[in-house]
């Protein structure tokens, strides 16, 4: 995927998780920054 | 061990599901950007090559490099071209940004006026990003993630998630390359 550097959290899906004794719904979000130099 | 069996196939299921997803969309686009009269090339990774821990499935994106005189024409068209011309230079050149920083000064030099030096310079020097994830659940609560872990530009990067809320601790890993000024392309 391409993102633009700085920009707001993205939803990048929907899944399923488990501690072992409930199942949960949730998202994967992401964001991303190019690193600027100092 | 039931309860186990199932984190694991659901587990198992949702990063086969993000593997097939990943490659349909590189089989199309793979992070390229192409400019005027020369033929980029990127090429997936053989997965099998990789030497990861177990349930890493991403491989590396090895970048064809350009030649000399693709180089050469690059630096030029950014010198002296305009417009959609000059924008997919630049592009290119920040893509095989390696390869560009070091013939910055031997080919580019020849071309580049000062402030256009400069500005590729400094550019070229941003060689790494930051990546947040987080899993979030229905209730809100951030269950597990990375914050600002910094990725190499253009080098798998695998990031180890340590803070974890009643979840095993899952490991991600994946590559990021810059497209542009401001865009980056990422396989995680």
């Amino acid at each position: 995927m391409v993102r633009k550097s700085g920009d707001d959290w993205h939803t990048l899906d929907n899944i399923w998780i488990s501690n072992g004794k409930t199942n949960d719904r949730a998202r994967v979000e992401f964001r991303i920054e190019l690193e600027e130099k100092p | 061990m039931r309860n186990f069996l199932i984190l694991v196939t659901t587990l198992y299921a949702v990063v086969q599901a993000y593997v097939v997803l990943e490659r349909q969309w590189d089989s199309q686009v793979i992070a390229a950007p192409s400019f005027g009269g020369v033929d980029q090339k990127s090429s997936t990774a053989d997965a099998s090559d990789e030497v990861c821990a177990t349930g890493c499935s991403v491989g590396n994106h090895p970048i064809v490099p350009l030649t000399s005189t693709e180089l050469k024409e690059l630096f030029e068209q950014f010198a002296t071209a305009s417009g959609k011309e000059r924008e997919s230079a630049l592009d290119t050149l920040l893509f095989h940004g390696h390869q560009s920083r070091g013939q910055l000064d031997a080919i580019g030099s020849a071309f580049l006026v000062p402030e256009q030096l400069e500005f590729l310079r400094r550019e070229l020097s941003k060689t790494h990003a930051r990546v947040w994830m987080r899993v979030v659940d229905d209730r809100g609560v951030v269950r597990a993630g990375i914050n600002g872990h910094r990725f190499p530009i253009g080098i798998k990067e695998h990031a180890h998630v340590e803070n974890t809320m009643d979840l095993p601790a899952p490991e991600i890993s994946g590559t990021v390359h810059r497209t542009g000024l401001h865009h980056l392309w990422t396989r995680i």
